[in-house]
């Protein structure tokens, strides 16, 4: 099938569009720049043959953006050599196939044209585009070793696919492989049997446990049985003995109640009465004791008291002094304080005189003027003095100064003037500039000259070759007839080796073609040499004239500045026309004068700066001597001022006035203290005066209250208030006593009284027992409440026995204790209870045992893991199954490629690579001769026309890239020669070829398009020369004007 | 015989079940979580406790239980306490059971301490028993004949020793464990014929052991299949339950099927023929099986069979499509007012791809057709296969595969074919 032309209704930029030209039959170069819409055309050819896809697939759809419907159509060239149109229209349309004049194709799918060639085939196969040459590149070797494989097969991606299914198959099983997912669905699935078979095997042990159930409860209930016997006996043998000792109690309180004699009931608060009756006769008499004691005390104690009354008479006197004892104390220590005082106060006076100096005594101290005055009179000096000196100072700095700024600007003056010196003398600046402007000015006119002397030489070679133009335009030109007679002299030599070869009928042929083009080479030159010769010489004569012209104009400005150079050498004292290099050398030389002058000139005015500076500096210096003898002047005159301050405070007048201040401090603090002492003095004779008026006081009262006067005055009179103290407690005492004395009296009266009533009252008791005294009452009283006990004792027991017995064998369980032994008893108890322990036992681990038992049961009853295990034991079936095939589909299909490829490449790829073989040696230009893919299976080579062979992973990038393209080729064109060839397409491969590989490449290409139609996409136009010159027949469709 | 006289039936209900395998394997679900599992596991027990209501909320006169109560071989005790603990219930209500043993649990396959409430009569294994059903005032209403399987393995014809049906009988039911024609997918006990049973002059015969509902005579006499009232597995699609028989004082008989699986499997082909996107597809695929569990009305087990030519195979087959789907609907189940659970998904689409252009083709593509083809049709093409193959199912695996047969042997290499060209497609497009 052949694509001839198109029609785009709408379809990206395209628009009602058809190509100018018609599609070449073999190759077509299909060019434009970028944007032009090669790559959209491209779209359209493979969409117009597949389909347009829905909108649901994410690829660029190319909607018309210039109106028109997705669609158009191709017109094909049929295999069966007829012409078709296939349209398409719209995404959804059906794509419908009519012969050229419009009539449908009966019998037809617009598919079929396409043979057997499917989409996914022509993509791979028939479709290159730039990517997959690009993509070369990138790949690590092994890769492109597949690469170049699949490129040999249809461009499959067989070892991708082969990998990929192996180990989807190798994830579920392999031959001794572990950890793969049949061998964990296994090993789950066998421990699931084994919980199975435990589940059942517990589940059979279901009858069995409950025979035991049954057995174990009956032999319980005999157990049971007995048990309950004994527990009867025992708790009658115990009844018996809780009685026993009831019964005992019983019969020892019959026998004691037989003792007692009858006495009449006593009330039941009878000895309580006598008892409180009793204690109130002890009482008072205890009462009576003690009043009769203490009344005999009092009256020894008011013998006892005894009053001073003189004492008491002072009590106003004593309390007087009493008030004022505080005071008086306070006063001897301020006394001995004053004292004190005073002492240390000479001292310190004698000191500070001392400290000032031996000529210092008091009177000369407090005649001293320490007024305020004095001392300003003191400081004025002092600073007046300090100010002087300090005067001096500034004074003498300022003037070393100046002398030392003098000295560097003479210093400064004399280099300035030294550096003058050396410069010499020279002209001014002015002159010199106007002198290297003439001499430039002169340069620039030779320059001028030299330019108009080359243009001259030029014109006059130009008028000289016009001539000889002239010269030879009449003479007719010979042409060549050698390439003529090399063409008649080939024809010749294949007819001889035709008739040579026996080929004489071909030979003749070409021979006759040659001669008649050797022929044609002879008319062709005479022809062209007859015409042209009339127009040339018209034109020279022209051209002559106008050179002419111009070399007098150019001579006569050469004149001119000649002149003008003259005039400038004479200004500047030169030769009339000076050299080039004369005057190169003159501009350099007024040049390097014109610095100098500039250089002399700042000098001199700096010199000036300098002069005027010094003069200043001297004049500074000056004044500043002035200032100096001032300053020592007014120093000079301060000192005498401070000496004779001096002389008037009879100082001495080397005294530093610093210190002056120091020392009116120090006499007035010594002026101070002197005023001090006398103060002190005074004090002391006031406190004397009154301790001694005080003392006297007390010794009066102390007279009076006949006391002695050992001891100091304070002592005394603290004597005397403790004294009268004692007095006045002793008159409270006295009156207190008397009192006392009279109630005590009274209260010996009453007590006597009430004992006597209350004896009476205890007698009348025990008369009425007919006792004599309170124990005999006690007594009787005693005996009376033992009977009534002994009683209820009896009562009591009897009721007790009745509650063990029980009424109805009350009487029995009375004759058995009457009987009764209770160490035979107890022993009785003892077998029976342990009897009862060992029953208890058996049947505490019967129990346990059908509890065991029963707990069994109930595991089994409630057991639903099985049903669960069951299901998951056949689910995991299920899935080991579904695992394995799955497994058996991956396998399978591994071996069916692996079998389809082996019949392929023994089959189909040994013509494949022959044709791909022929290509990779047109592309590489010769380089490499052979494709190998050995039989046995070893790795495919290629082999270099020097016979030496290379690995396919050995090759160059670029030599892969080489062999690639061959591959696809020879595969396309395997498939076009096998089965119907379909048009195929190039998106510009050859971008990144080298001009020597690309023009190779693009006669592999016109090779292919022998056997197929070609469409290649390009925007280079170096790629169509390169097509064209490798086809000369292609056919190129230019579309940049879309 | 003469025929029973129709007026002398007095009206009256019994239900039919059989093969309740109560605690039998009930296929669990891969990932399913935890109470699905349990659910799923208890499924059998849920259907017995079905029957029961059943039978209490229509108060019929009796059950008839045809074998196969559990499988004795698991000697699952909780199992056959279900199944006392179903009848104790009966009791209570005044119905009676009556029962005869399958081969699955027969007489001696029964554990000695658990004891059958009285409603209950079980036949005896030695010969057919016949006993008359009356109502509370000691009316006969039915003539029940039964026998039991001694053993699992009986293959004498039981039907044949059944007795004739005699005058005085009521409406007569035989009940019988049995293999009626030789049934397909199960093991041939008790073989008989329906003239066998129809010989006997009964109205009804009550069977069980085939799991598939079946009425084999829907008159003269009644030959009917209860079918197992639960589904276990792929193997038992379908509606499940047990007949509520309905006797009319004419005679008149009706039978209803009453379903009483708590799940339901089923098998769910849906063509996904031109399906582009895996998204959609699944969203297709959702809205499908939320229709079926709507239909069904009840959860439904499914198994998904995607099948058609989609551009999606390659996706679904060879870069783990399946394994995702599942994985989401297990995740995210289909919306509807009944769960969906799925069993599996088994994909059976094909590539699209004109497979006879390829066959046409000199290229690898064209080759594998040829070679897929000679492996169908030459032994010398299919050994070489079947070797290759071959290893897993002689491997330590061999306990737990079957070596696939010749149909299945097909299969695997056409689905091997089309995963291939699936595959080597990549890539062929602009």
């Amino acid at each position: 099938m052949k694509i001839r032309s198109l029609y785009i209704d709408g379809f990206g930029k395209f628009h009602d569009w058809k190509p100018s030209t018609a599609f070449g039959e073999g190759l077509t170069a299909i060019v434009g720049p970028n944007e032009a819409g090669k790559t959209t055309l491209l779209a359209f050819i493979r969409r117009m043959l597949y389909g347009f896809p829905d909108g649901r697939r994410s690829l660029n759809h190319y909607p018309p953006l210039n109106g028109g419907k997705i669609g158009g159509r191709l017109e094909v060239l049929g295999e069966d050599g007829r012409e078709y149109i296939l349209s398409r229209n719209g995404v959804r349309g059906n794509p419908s196939l009519t012969y050229a004049d419009g009539t449908t194709a009966r019998g037809l799918k617009p598919l079929s044209l396409l043979g057997p060639c499917d989409q996914v085939f022509y993509e791979n196969v028939c479709a290159i585009g730039l990517n997959e040459l690009q993509e070369i590149s990138t790949l690590r070797r092994d890769e492109i070793r597949d690469r170049l494989a699949a490129a040999g097969a249809g461009n499959l991606p067989i070892r991708e696919v082969a990998t990929s299914l192996q180990k989807s198959a190798d994830e579920i099983y392999v031959v001794r492989g572990k950890k793969k997912k049949i061998n964990d669905l296994i090993s789950d699935l066998k421990d699931v049997e084994g919980k199975i078979r435990d589940v059942k095997k517990r589940q059979g042990e279901y009858d069995e446990i409950n025979g035991a159930i049954a057995r174990e409860s009956e032999s319980v209930g005999l157990v049971e049985e007995r048990q309950k016997a004994v527990d009867e006996e025992i708790a009658y043998l115990k009844a018996l003995g809780q009685a026993w000792e009831v019964y005992v109690k019983r019969e020892e309180a019959r026998d004691a109640l037989q003792k007692i004699p009858n006495i009449k009931p006593f009330p039941a608060d009878a000895l309580e009465k006598l008892s409180r009756i009793e204690a109130e006769v002890q009482r008072l008499e205890e009462e009576y004791g003690d009043l009769t004691e203490k009344h005999s005390h009092t009256e020894e104690e008011f013998e006892r008291c005894v009053v001073r009354e003189e004492v008491l008479g002072q009590a106003d006197a004593i309390h007087a002094l009493e008030r004022k004892i505080e005071q008086y104390r306070t006063r001897v220590n301020d006394l001995k304080t004053a004292q004190l005082e005073g002492e240390q106060q000479r001292a310190n006076l004698a000191s500070m005189l001392k400290a000032l100096g031996g000529d210092w005594d008091e009177e000369r101290i407090t005649r001293f003027d320490i007024s305020v005055p004095a001392k300003d009179d003191a400081k004025q000096l002092r600073d007046r003095l300090a100010k002087t000196a300090n005067d001096c100072a500034v004074q003498q700095s300022r003037l070393e100064v100046a002398e030392t700024e003098a000295g560097e600007r003479k210093g400064s003056l004399r280099d300035l003037q030294r550096r003058r010196d050396d410069i010499g003398d020279v002209a001014d600046p002015g002159t010199a500039r106007e002198r290297l402007g003439l001499s430039r000015e002169m340069f620039s006119e030779i320059q001028h000259v030299q330019e108009l002397e080359t243009r001259l030489f030029s014109v006059r070679q130009e008028e000289a070759r016009t001539a000889e133009i002239k010269a030879s335009i009449y003479s007719v030109r010979a042409v060549p007839s050698w390439p003529g007679i090399l063409v008649a002299l080939s024809a010749l030599l294949i007819f001889v080796w035709g008739s040579l070869t026996g080929t004489l009928e071909i030979a003749g042929i070409i021979a006759f073609i040659l001669l008649v083009a050797a022929a044609g080479i002879f008319l062709a030159g005479r022809k062209a040499g007859e015409e042209s010769n009339i127009v040339d010489a018209a034109h020279h004569e022209g051209e002559g004239e106008t050179l002419a012209l111009q070399r007098r104009e150019i001579e006569h400005e050469r004149s001119r500045r000649e002149e003008k150079i003259r005039s400038c050498a004479a200004s500047l004292g030169c030769d009339s026309l000076p050299t080039r290099t004369a005057v190169e050398a003159l501009v350099h030389a007024h040049e390097d004068a014109v610095r100098e002058a500039d250089r002399a000139s700042d000098l001199d005015k700096e010199i000036d700066r300098a002069q005027d500076l010094s003069g200043s500096a001297d004049a500074s210096l000056n004044k500043a001597q002035e200032m100096m003898d001032a300053a020592l002047s007014e120093r000079e005159d301060a000192q005498a001022a401070w000496r004779r301050w001096c002389r008037e405070r009879d100082l001495p007048e080397t005294m530093n006035p610093d210190l002056i201040s120091d020392l009116i401090a120090d006499i007035r603090q010594a002026a101070g203290l002197y005023v001090q002492v006398g103060a002190t003095r005074k004090r002391q004779e006031e406190l004397s005066e009154e301790v001694r008026s005080f003392e006297e006081e007390i010794a009066a009262v102390a007279n009076a209250c006949n006391e002695s006067l050992s001891g100091s005055p304070d002592v005394v009179l603290e004597g005397l208030i403790r004294l009268l103290r004692d007095e006045e407690e002793a008159k409270r005492n006295y009156n207190t006593l008397t009192n006392r004395l009279n109630e005590e009296r009274e209260a010996l009266q009453r007590t006597s009284a009430q004992y006597d009533a209350v004896k009476a009252r205890i007698d009348a008791m025990l008369r009425e027992r007919g006792v004599e005294t309170p124990e005999e009452y006690r007594e009787f009283e005693r005996l009376s409440r033992e009977r009534q006990r002994l009683r209820g004792s009896i009562q009591d027991a009897e009721s007790a026995i009745r509650r063990i017995s029980g009424e109805e064998r009350y009487h029995d369980f009375i004759t058995a204790l009457q009987e009764y032994d209770p160490v035979l008893m107890q022993v009785r108890l003892q077998e029976r209870e342990n009897e009862l322990r060992e029953i208890r036992g058996t049947i505490k681990d019967v129990h346990q045992r059908i509890g065991t038992l029963k707990e069994r049961l109930s595991g089994i009853e409630g057991d639903n893991e099985l049903t669960y295990l069951l299901s998951r034991e056949a689910a995991l079936k299920e899935e080991i199954s579904q695992v394995s095939r799955q497994w058996a589909v991956y396998t399978a299909a591994s071996s069916l490629l692996g079998m389809a490829v082996e019949t392929f490449e023994r089959e189909r790829q040994p013509e494949i690579l022959r044709e791909a073989q022929s290509f990779f040696t047109e592309i590489t230009g010769g380089r490499y001769t052979r494709v190998v893919k050995p039989f046995d299976g070893s790795e495919p080579y290629v082999e270099e026309v020097t016979g030496a062979h290379k690995k396919i992973d050995e090759l160059s990038r670029g030599t892969a890239e080489q062999l690639y393209l061959a591959l696809r080729f020879g595969y396309i064109c395997d498939y076009a020669t096998s089965s119907l060839p379909v048009p195929v397409i190039f998106d510009d491969i050859l971008v990144n070829f080298d001009p020597d590989r690309r023009k190779n490449a693009c006669q592999a290409i016109a090779n292919l398009a022998e056997t197929c139609q070609v469409l290649y996409f390009t925007c280079h136009p170096q790629t169509v020369d390169d097509l064209v010159e490798a086809t000369p027949d292609a056919v190129v469709m230019d579309i940049s004007g879309v | 015989m003469p025929p029973p006289s129709q007026s002398a039936f007095r009206p009256f209900r019994f239900v039919h079940t059989a093969d309740l395998h109560l605690g039998s394997r009930v296929m669990s679900l891969p990932r399913a979580d935890q109470k699905t599992s349990a659910d799923l596991a208890d499924a059998t027990y849920g259907a017995w406790r079905e029957i029961i209501d059943l039978c209490i909320r229509e108060a019929v006169d009796f059950l008839l239980v045809a074998g196969d109560v559990y499988d004795s071989a698991d000697k699952n005790i909780r199992a056959q306490l279900q199944f006392k603990e179903g009848l104790k219930r009966l009791g209570e209500n005044g119905i009676a059971a009556y029962i005869v043993r399958g081969n699955h649990d027969p007489d001696d396959a029964w554990s000695r301490s658990i004891a059958m409430p009285e409603n209950a009569f079980i036949f005896s294994s030695k010969e057919p028993e016949v006993t008359i059903h009356r109502d509370q005032e000691g009316r006969p209403l039915a003539a029940i004949a039964g026998m039991s399987f001694a053993t699992a393995y009986i293959r004498d014809n039981l039907a044949e020793q059944f007795p004739q049906r005699e005058e005085e009988w009521p409406y007569t039911i035989g009940l019988l464990h049995c293999s009626v024609g030789g049934a397909r997918g199960h093991e041939p006990y008790a073989p008989c014929s329906i003239q066998d049973l129809r010989q006997c002059g009964y109205d009804y015969w009550a069977l069980g052991h085939i799991h598939q509902p079946t009425v084999l005579d829907s008159g003269d006499p009644h030959i009917v299949y209860a079918g197992n009232p639960q589904g276990r597995d792929m193997g038992e699609t379908g509606e499940r339950g047990c007949r509520l028989v309905t006797v009319g004082a004419d005679g008149a008989v009706e039978v209803e099927d009453v379903r009483t699986c708590g799940h339901l499997w089923k098998e769910i082909e849906i063509d996904v023929s031109g399906s582009e996107d895996l998204g959609i597809l699944e969203e297709e695929i959702r809205r499908n099986l939320a229709m079926v569990s709507e239909e069904e009305g009840v959860s439904v087990v499914g198994r998904l069979i995607l099948a058609g030519a989609t551009t999606l195979h390659r996706e679904l087959v060879a870069k783990g499509g399946i394994a995702a789907l599942e994985d989401r609907l297990i995740e995210d189940p289909p919306a509807g007012r009944y769960p969906f659970y799925p069993e599996r998904i088994v994909c059976r689409t094909v590539p699209v791809i004109d497979r006879d252009a390829a066959l046409a083709r000199d290229d690898i593509l064209g080759e594998i057709c040829r070679q897929s083809d000679l492996a169908i049709s030459s032994e010398n093409g299919r050994s070489r296969l079947r070797e290759e193959i071959s290893s897993l199912y002689q491997s330590y695996a061999q306990a737990y595969t079957n070596d696939p047969d010749d149909e299945e042997f097909d299969a695997i290499i056409r689905e091997a074919e089309a995963l291939l060209l699936s595959q080597l497609s990549e890539g062929g497009e602009e």
